[in-house]
């Protein structure tokens, strides 16, 4: 890489973007004048509003009743007052906004009946008077007053209106305060001090400062504003430079140029980050200051209760994670843009990976989220969590140290793929639709017998959904039945559907190809030797990463009992151990992994297969042993060409955990096999000699994969 | 990138012809070995499973003219891209004046100077700092950058709106701009493919000129044009690519000759439509050409 080079070509494109109206709008104009234009407005709009309905009358109906002369003053003091009959329709007209609010007064039964009154309903101060008068030498506790069972006011309101929910604001004031005041007058009446009614005076104290206010604001709302725009700042010139230089036939005349790929890429990505750099910082800048001006704005000459001010270290380490989300989100951007060919194409491309981006971000928002050690392995969630504690100053260096290594290493990652992306001829110059066969598959333009990555990627992302949105749902509702169609009707037939309806080869997608007897012995030590080294890793993974799982491993341990779902013993196995074994190895070591070795090496499409295969099983907890297990049913499945053998592996596996879990869990054995404290490590051993002694018989019968890279 | 190759041709100082021309075209003078300037020897690319352009073998004096024909769909603009190092061959060899094109992939380029119809132009550069910032890129010395563009201004005609910011230039003026972009390093080899599409007669005339002081200054051109008048008047040799393959070679005379025709046109015709034994690559569709072309 030649550096002036680099320097040439930034400087080209960053003079061509400032040059370009829709970077300075997107990149100064918006943060600069749209922020406080929008701040002013709508503040001043809302405090309008705010006074307008302080000031405004409400129309408020009295239903079947009257109330004391004060109150009735105080509330016809700002607002019109409606006697009306409960037979009278005016629910209908709370809703249609005619009437602000209604008060119905419901006098208790037994003190109606006992009491007959000329009124029919009158709310008075006044009370009936004590059967015995106190005298002064009596304790306390033996007064006793004939006191009626107090009135019962029902408010109906709109709660969607704001006249009406301002109207019952308004109203409830008046009626807590006539209470008070109801209450003293009682307690006068017999010379009681109010002290006897308020045990205790409730005092607010809060010892934040100003400054730790305003901080606590500002930590809630930058890293998420922050992260948002400089994202959005570096999608417009990520596109532009890329699909719109294509678009433009510029790259073509660039790369006639001495120039390597690298240092084209390289110029357009440091051009990109500097303008999500500067759009970050001036947005930062520019909502600050509209907030803070804002704020005094509200409170004119008085003391401000929230303090924003930051120190310059604050500013200093904010203008580092900036870079953080500059550096990462340009190389996003560059990434995408760089497969599209045109302008709209790249827009396409972009957008999914911004939300992608700044979605998880919310989480860092949440009140209650804490910054923990997997938080700070999470791009951008990490950079939301350390700019909060920045502001707040509770950031550990550890976290921050963290933040900036798991950066570093997906920045670098998308680099390395936005310079892969960029020296594929396919992308620089192909013509008419995109063809993500010709980019991720090597049998681009080939009649294709077997599925493709794309043909995988579409699947699974139906399959996805449909587990998610229907399976999950089916199977809280009825367990066995659910699990059934979504063994069969949401992964079988939607893996051999698409295959059947995109003409592939049935036999060689999903590698139908009979498994000879000899081979069945081998995988059975596989699976049987195995089966105790996932079971210590579930329990070291249980014990050591997420103690606080084990609960809930427990819980979902019990939920695959046969009682659960309510089945007889053959059923229970032939629907959690054959049926598994059928309809999630046609999917993951027939579709998925055919498809994968058509572009990856047979070891890295194990790899991802099984990574699929666990992510399905939706459970963290779980994925890493479920990997494992996928790993060994995709080599398998390679080793010996035909999908039986993982079929049968599969479904023994199942068989024999369920077994387990039936007759041994429950048994003195257990104790001895499955200690609670500690894994069995002689039980691994047993298990890892079992297991080796399986591999290596296996590779010994099918000595080389008839399928290789093709 | 370059790919072992299923066909490899040892014969690497053979005659040009006797491996482009088909059996009936007699083989043409090649030039002195001293005096060529640009050579390629068994260049073939592959797009999946279909070989867009396969076994080409060129070489080219200096100040020669080559017109590459072919009907659309036929590897022209794939030649092109590969010679121009836009994309890499899978087979073949290319050397300019020494330089050779695997060893010293940059240095090649700085010998190459490429323009097609559809070249963009920076729309936000003005032709003045478009040329400045490819000077830089061709690493020439500033006062030599200087020297050549303001040569380049002069004998192009760019002194009017060499300031104005590209978006508001007319094809024509873009296109003088684009030439300029091209000579600029003074390459040795200047590839221009479709040089005049959409510019009006005067603007074409203007590039065409620009081509003939090209070759008196001793570049080797070749040009790629659906143009048949510009090709009679300006080239010294004409090669015919049908299917990925030159089907024929020589200068004008020949090719008539060769044809039994008495112009251009009717030879073209009379070469890409004849039955198809003569294209060697028969065995592929021309649409699945054209579609990877």
């Amino acid at each position: 890489m030649r550096w002036p080079i680099i320097l040439t070509l930034w400087k080209k494109e960053l003079l061509e973007m400032l040059r370009d109206r829709r970077t300075i709008i997107i990149m100064v104009l918006l943060p600069l004048v749209l922020y406080p234009i929008i701040g002013l407005v709508t503040s001043q709009a809302q405090s309008a509003r705010v006074q307008k309905l302080r000031k405004s009358r409400f129309r408020i109906a009295l239903i079947d009743a009257s109330l004391p002369e004060p109150l009735m003053r105080k509330l016809l003091k700002d607002n019109d007052i409606e006697h009306l009959r409960s037979k009278d329709p005016w629910l209908k007209r709370i809703a249609q906004k005619d009437l602000s609010l209604a008060i119905e007064i419901r006098r208790p039964k037994d003190h109606a009946a006992s009491r007959p009154t000329s009124s029919p309903s009158t709310l008075t101060a006044k009370t009936s008077r004590p059967s015995a008068q106190p005298k002064a030498s009596s304790r306390p506790s033996k007064l006793h007053f004939a006191l009626p069972p107090p009135y019962q006011l029902r408010i109906s309101y709109l709660s969607t209106s704001d006249a009406s929910r301002a109207a019952k604001r308004r109203i409830q004031e008046i009626l807590v305060e006539y209470h008070k005041l109801a209450i003293q007058q009682r307690l006068q009446r017999f010379r009681i001090s109010p002290n006897l009614v308020r045990a205790f005076t409730i005092e607010d104290n809060d010892i934040a400062s100003a400054q730790a206010r305003g901080r606590d604001i500002l930590s809630s709302m930058l890293p998420l504003l922050l992260i948002i725009m400089t994202i959005v700042g570096a999608l417009y010139p990520a596109v532009d430079l890329t699909a719109g230089e294509k678009e433009r036939g510029t790259l073509e005349t660039l790369l006639t140029a001495p120039i390597t790929s690298i240092e084209i890429i390289t110029g357009k990505y440091l051009t990109i980050f500097c303008i999500s750099m500067i759009t970050g910082l001036l947005n930062m800048l520019s909502l600050w200051f509209t907030f803070s001006q804002g704020m005094r704005m509200l409170v004119g000459n008085r003391k401000l209760a929230i303090d924003m001010t930051l120190h310059a270290y604050h500013y200093l380490a904010l203008l580092g994670f900036l870079a953080l989300i500059a550096a990462l989100s340009s190389a996003v951007m560059l990434s995408m843009a760089s497969f599209a060919r045109s302008f709209k194409e790249g827009q396409n491309y972009t957008t999914p990976a911004y939300l992608l981006c700044f979605m998880p971000t919310f989480f860092a928002t949440l009140p209650g989220s804490k910054a923990t050690l997997t938080t700070a392995m999470i791009p951008f969630v990490n950079v939301a969590f350390a700019i909060k504690g920045t502001i707040k100053g509770d950031l550990s260096l550890n976290y921050a140290l963290l933040t900036l290594f798991s950066m570093s290493v997906v920045t670098v990652a998308f680099l390395k793929l936005s310079a892969t992306i960029f020296q594929n001829e396919q992308v620089l110059f192909r013509e008419g639709d995109i063809s993500w066969k010709g980019l991720f598959s090597a049998n681009a333009g080939k009649r294709l017998t077997i599925p493709s990555i794309s043909d995988t990627f579409f699947l699974l992302s139906l399959q996805f959904a449909l587990l998610f949105y229907v399976g999950i749902s089916l199977q809280t509702k009825n367990i066995a039945l659910g699990t059934t169609i979504t063994l069969w009707g949401l992964f079988f037939l939607p893996a051999v559907g698409w295959a059947r309806a995109r003409h592939f080869d049935l036999k060689e997608t999903f590698r139908l190809k009979p498994l000879p007897l000899k081979n069945f012995l081998p995988i059975t030590l596989i699976v049987v030797g195995g089966l105790p080294v996932v079971l210590v890793i579930t329990h070291l993974i249980s014990a050591w990463l997420f103690p606080e799982w084990g609960e809930v491993a427990r819980q979902m341990d019990k939920s695959f009992s046969m009682k659960t779902f309510g089945l007889s013993l053959p059923v229970f196995f032939l629907l959690l151990s054959v049926s598994p074994g059928i309809c999630e190895e046609m999917v993951f070591r027939g579709f998925v992994l055919r498809s994968l070795q058509t572009r990856l090496k047979p070891q890295s499409a194990i790899l991802l297969s099984a990574f699929l295969f666990a992510a399905f099983h939706l459970s963290l907890y779980r994925l890493l042993p479920t990997m494992m297990l996928g790993v060994v049913f995709g080599w398998v499945c390679w080793r010996t060409g035909s999908i039986f053998s993982t079929m049968y592996a599969h479904a023994l596996h199942n068989g024999l955990s369920l077994a387990i879990g039936l007759w041994i869990t429950n048994k003195p054995i257990a104790k001895w096999l499955f200690p609670s404290d500690r894994p069995a490590y002689w039980l691994l051993a047993v298990g890892l000699v079992i297991f080796v002694a399986g591999v290596y018989w296996l590779q010994r019968l099918s000595p080389s994969p008839t399928e290789q890279r093709s | 990138m370059v790919s072992q190759s299923p066909h490899p041709s040892d014969e690497k100082e053979t005659d040009l012809t006797e491996n482009t021309s088909p059996s009936e075209a007699p083989p043409e003078q090649e030039a002195p070995n001293a005096d060529w300037s640009f050579r390629i020897h068994g260049l073939g690319k592959c797009f999946g499973t279909h070989w867009a352009v396969r076994d080409l073998s060129l070489t080219l004096r200096h100040g020669e003219v080559y017109g590459l024909l072919g009907p659309n769909g036929a590897g022209k603009t794939t030649t092109l891209r590969m010679i121009a190092g836009l994309i890499e061959p899978d087979e073949g060899s290319l050397q300019l004046s020494g330089v050779d094109r695997d060893t010293e992939p940059l240095e090649a380029r700085k010998k190459i100077g490429f323009v097609t119809g559809s070249t963009g132009l920076y729309q936000r550069l003005t032709p003045l700092e478009l040329l400045h910032f490819f000077a830089k890129l061709h690493e020439l010395p500033k006062h030599e950058a200087q020297r050549r563009i303001d040569e380049l201004v002069d004998v192009l005609g760019l002194e009017s709106f060499s300031k104005q910011q590209a978006g508001t230039l007319s094809t024509g003026q873009k296109q003088r701009v684009n030439l300029a972009r091209a000579l600029l390093h003074s390459p040795t080899l200047l590839i221009l493919d479709e040089p005049t599409a959409g510019l009006d007669i005067i603007s074409a005339d203007f590039i065409l000129k620009t081509i003939q002081k090209a070759r008196e200054d001793g570049r080797s051109v070749i040009l790629s044009t659906h143009i048949l008048t510009e090709i009679e008047l300006l080239c010294d040799r004409i090669g015919i690519l049908l299917q990925g393959k030159l089907v024929q070679e020589g200068t004008l005379a020949t090719l008539l000759q060769n044809t039994q025709t008495s112009s251009l046109a009717q030879a073209f015709l009379k070469i890409v439509q004849a039955p198809t034994e003569q294209a060697p690559s028969k065995e592929q569709s021309p649409a699945a050409t054209e579609e990877v072309a």
